[in-house]
């Protein structure tokens, strides 16, 4: 039910449907009362949901916990008061106005890492703002009216504290350190404030505006949707794949050239300026606005909470999180009277038992591993073991077939849509792989490429770190998995006997090709299976290939193997040459298009023979990719003939084509 | 500008360094169990100043229960906050540690990301928790100390209980540093603290390793809390300036160096009461801010890292 969900929210409909779920709650002011406490609930979920996404943008998709958002919160919530109430704006134009001032004050966190100001450059700003001051100084000696502070102790403290935020290089610091870091940050904005006669001076100040509930609303709904919609934006193009690259490995992120500074930038920029807007509609609803309370740090426990019950580093946690938040801070801690206790608590009970949030939960059903996940948990709950089955005597042979495409794309791209019915083909195909239990896996990848000996695989294990040749700017790839070295040397022997020139590759640093990484990370993650690796060389035709795969399967059924044979490689060979955004990702040629469908049809009509002979007419008209001899190893391996097959997925990879293809065995 | 006026700014500038010294050993007790956490385990403990005011209101149930000396509180305190630290890191911590979460199956940023939001849920609860049981009403351990100072010069002192947490601040310095260096359990948390990997294979056990320092990080908080506690009136909602305090010291000295909390505690306390001194009360707090935050920014490894 889960994956229908999902597929109804990310699939074809999917904006619909959401539009549908927006337009619901646009109408919901209508028809309830314009008091009504429910009103009151979903404002208040809108709120959070945008703080929540402010700190998963940072914590989520950069790595940098924030225990200092609370400042935005802080500088956007007075901001309002102050233009609303000393500058008798309309209170929504003050609304922007706050959320215009947290973001300045982003910007001037984050200045320090523009890559054109850094180092010592950054001394020239920062003389340049002590000489403004010093004129400012001078200014208001002669003409008093000009101090906008109301105290001489506070202006200098302010200007002094905001010179030296502004030559903070904030975003280089990591871990622990940003964290006290932002800390730090928010208690001095906090205790600069307490003392400032313009505010309230501890006291605060009051927000005595007209707004009613609806209205509210309205802005709330409104924000969370631009908010999210941003987001969602940001986390399409490129930038955003490379984001993830960044937090996953920022080192490797920075060798393959990404200006990580920019994007830091740009999402600390955007958290700031959201935060600040969320926190002017918290403040306009409650009135009254305190410097302690609005720079307390029990605003990020809130946001911790949020974003990690909902699941970090996803787009619908925060929302899911504030969902959570709201039943249990709003309607359960009033019961109990211990809201921050219980959510402090929550926080982290999630992480021990849970880390990856509702989402993670929801991913994980949906994938089909969740009984992976909980470990012994599973098994000692409904008593059913993985590996009961194994004790049944197991038969010899291939026990599963499956074509899989070695573009890093959908991978590295999970979110995509346009990859989306790949990376659900490869989960299929995940399925079909566990359900068969090989002993070993055989495995030809187009993009290994040898030139002079047919080459295997010797090395026990292949474990580091892989940087794709063409798409080297969405980071890095892991890979670690284990080879047969014993099946491989088999290999290597009958196929010298059999007059095919062979070797084994056995020594540090060979370079792993990219399609047998990827067919790895999706198919096999955690290295369940070893592996017999075999080269593409480039001056073997057909027939060669088609005996590899046949005397790779031999020597594993003489060892007594169940082995699953697949084969790496893609349909359509025309990619994109000019730049096109991951999102909008086709075929880049009907016609390829149309011969792909004519290809995947024929296999899973059972015409596998049909589908063999007229490959040649295929791999011509169009452009398959390397001869498609990867399916020459298929079928080798299955006896010469492709049998009934199941299409698990087919779609674009920058205009190339490609499908995860079962074949029946 | 007549004499009197050197001499009197010249008798603040001695004040300032010698109360700012002062200050320090009193910062410096605060940070040594943060220091120690973290040179041993790379764990910022962000709920180290909440255990810090959590053994303060220990002290003072205690007090409720004996009528003795405050200090004396120290022997029910120190064995009960070794026990906190140890079940701590034994229970929770070393579930979420790096190692831990990627067994899990997460990322390794998360994993790093998570022992810190797990500490910080931990303040949060702690002062809850102490808000609720003791509510919001600041509370102080009464004691004879707190009243009386020695006098250096006609217009300079020197605050006795000050003085006393110097000479305690220098105590627990050397004794830790003898644990470490000296006795089985030290060498243990340093080979540990050295090469997490292979100290199993020399027989250790990671697990045990780091609850022990974990409760010496935390019996060292809790002398701490009890001094505190003397010094100062505190509330459930203290612990994080505390906690920030504790950093800065330990930013300021480096990551993990136990000389460096002491020097990196009396150049945060001098530039505090100098600040304060000439820019008024609440330039006291941003001053020291600003000078954690400068350091962070140019020298984040610290003044004295090794």
């Amino acid at each position: 039910m889960i994956a229908r969900i999902e597929h109804l929210l990310t699939g074809r409909r999917g904006g619909a449907v959401l539009g549908a779920i927006v337009l619901v709650l646009a109408l919901l002011p209508l028809v309830l009362p314009p008091t009504s406490y429910l009103l009151y609930l979903f404002f208040t979920f809108f709120v959070f949901a945008v703080f929540g996404h402010g700190w998963n943008l940072l914590a989520g998709y950069c790595g940098l916990l924030s225990f200092g958002n609370q400042a935005f919160v802080g500088v956007g919530g007075f901001a309002l008061a102050i233009l609303f109430y000393y500058g008798g704006v309309n209170v929504w134009l003050a609304w922007i106005g706050g959320g215009v001032v947290a973001g300045l004050l982003a910007y001037l966190l984050a200045i320090p890492v523009d890559e054109r100001r850094q180092g010592r450059a950054v001394w020239k700003p920062v003389g340049i703002a002590v000489l403004l001051w010093a004129i400012y100084e001078a200014a208001i000696l002669y003409q008093p009216g000009l101090d906008l502070f109301g105290s001489a102790y506070v202006r200098r403290v302010l200007i002094l504290l905001l010179i030296f935020l502004g030559a903070l290089p904030l975003l280089r610091l990591q871990g622990a350190y940003f964290a006290v870091a932002t800390w730090l940050i928010a208690a001095s904005l906090a205790s600069v404030f307490n003392e400032w006669k313009v505010v309230g001076a501890g006291g605060g100040m009051q927000i005595k505006s007209t707004v009613t509930l609806p209205q509210l609303y309205y802005a709330g709904l409104v924000l969370l949707v631009v908010a999210t919609a941003v987001i969602w934006r940001i986390l399409r193009s490129r930038y955003g794949l490379a984001l993830t690259a960044v937090r996953d490995d920022e080192e490797a992120a920075r060798t393959v050239g990404i200006d990580i500074r920019r994007m830091k930038m740009v999402v600390f920029l955007a958290a700031g300026i959201f935060t600040g807007l969320a926190a002017g509609l918290f403040y306009m609803d409650a009135v009254i606005i305190t410097p302690p309370a609005a720079f307390s740090v029990f605003w990020s426990a809130y946001f911790v909470f949020i974003v990690v019950a909902g699941g970090m580093g996803t787009l619908a946690g925060p929302i899911v999180g504030a969902v959570i938040f709201v039943v249990v801070d709003r309607l359960l801690a009033p019961v109990l009277n211990q809201g921050l206790l219980i959510l402090g608590a929550a926080s982290i009970v999630i992480m021990l038992v849970m880390p990856r949030g509702v989402m993670g939960i929801l991913h994980d059903l949906r994938s089909g591993e969740g009984k992976i996940r909980l470990g012994g948990l599973w098994p000692l709950l409904f008593g059913i073991s993985e590996r009961q089955g194994g004790l049944r005597r197991d038969q010899p042979g291939v026990v599963a077939a499956l074509l899989v495409p070695g573009s890093p794309l959908p991978l590295m791209g999970r979110d995509n849509p346009a990859w989306a019915p790949l990376v659900e083909g490869f989960a299929a195909a995940r399925k079909v792989l566990q359900a068969a239990r090989p002993d070993v896996v055989l495995l030809y990848s187009t993009q290994w490429v040898a030139v002079l000996d047919q080459l295997w695989q010797a090395k026990p294990r292949l474990a580091g770190l892989h940087v794709d040749e063409n798409w080297h700017e969405l980071g890095n790839l892991r890979y670690d998995l284990r080879v047969d070295v014993s099946l491989a040397r088999d290999c290597v022997k009958a196929c010298n006997e059999a007059g095919i020139k062979a070797k084994a590759v056995d020594y540090d640093g060979f370079p792993i090709d990219t399609g047998t990484i990827v067919a790895a990370n999706f198919l096999l993650p955690h290295g369940e299976v070893p592996y017999v690796l075999a080269a593409n060389n480039i001056y073997h035709d057909w027939e060669t290939t088609c005996r590899l795969g046949e005397l790779a399967v031999a020597q594993a059924i003489n060892r007594g193997k169940r082995v699953a044979v697949i084969a790496v490689g893609g349909l359509s060979g025309t990619m994109f040459r000019e730049a096109v955004d991951f999102a909008d990702d086709r075929i880049a040629r009907d016609i390829d298009d149309i011969w792909n469908r004519d290809l995947l049809a024929k296999l899973a009509e059972g015409r596998g023979d049909e589908a063999l002979a007229d490959l040649p007419v295929y791999a011509r008209e169009a452009r398959g990719d390397m001869g498609m001899k990867h399916l020459a190893w298929l079928a080798g391996a299955l006896g010469g003939r492709l049998g009934p097959a199941v299409v698990h997925g087919y779609g674009p990879v920058y205009g190339a084509g490609a499908a995860i293809v079962e074949f029946k065995v | 500008m007549t004499d009197d006026d050197v001499y009197w700014a010249l008798i603040d500038v001695a004040n300032g360094l010698i109360s700012g010294t002062m200050l320090g050993g009193y910062y410096a007790i605060i940070a040594i169990g943060l220091t120690l956490t973290f040179g041993v385990m790379r764990l910022v403990n962000l709920a180290h100043g909440d255990w810090l005011v959590f053994s303060a209101y220990l002290s003072l149930v205690f007090l409720s229960l004996v009528p003795i000396s405050p200090l004396y509180t120290l022997i029910g305190v120190v064995p009960v906050m070794y026990g906190v630290g140890y079940a701590l890191q034994r229970l929770l911590l070393n579930r979420v540690s790096v190692q831990a979460m990627e067994q899990k199956g997460m990322s390794t940023s998360f994993g790093l990301m998570s022992p810190i939001l797990v500490t910080f849920g931990m303040s949060i609860v702690l002062a809850q928790g102490l808000l609720a049981g003791f509510s919001s009403n600041t509370q102080v351990i009464r004691n004879e100390l707190s009243y009386s100072a020695i006098q250096l010069s006609e217009d300079l002192s020197v605050s006795t209980l000050r003085l006393t947490f110097f000479c305690v601040a220098v105590a627990i310095l050397v004794l830790t540093a003898l644990l470490l260096r000296a006795t089985h359990v030290g060498r243990a948390i340093r080979a540990a603290s050295d090469d997490a990997e292979i100290a199993p294979l020399m027989g250790m056990r990671p697990a045990r390793i780091y609850a022990t320092a974990s409760g010496i990080s935390l019996a060292i908080a809790g002398v701490a809390g009890v001094m505190v506690g003397m010094t100062r009136p505190f509330q459930p909602f203290d612990g994080p300036q505390f906690l920030l305090v504790a950093f800065g010291v330990v930013i300021l000295g480096g990551m993990g160096s136990l000389a460096g909390s002491l020097v990196g505690g009396i150049l945060l306390g001098v530039v505090q009461i100098l600040a304060g001194t000439y820019f008024g009360p609440s330039a006291q707090l941003v001053g020291g801010y600003m000078l954690i935050l400068a350091v962070l920014a140019l020298k984040p490894q610290g003044l004295f890292a090794r």
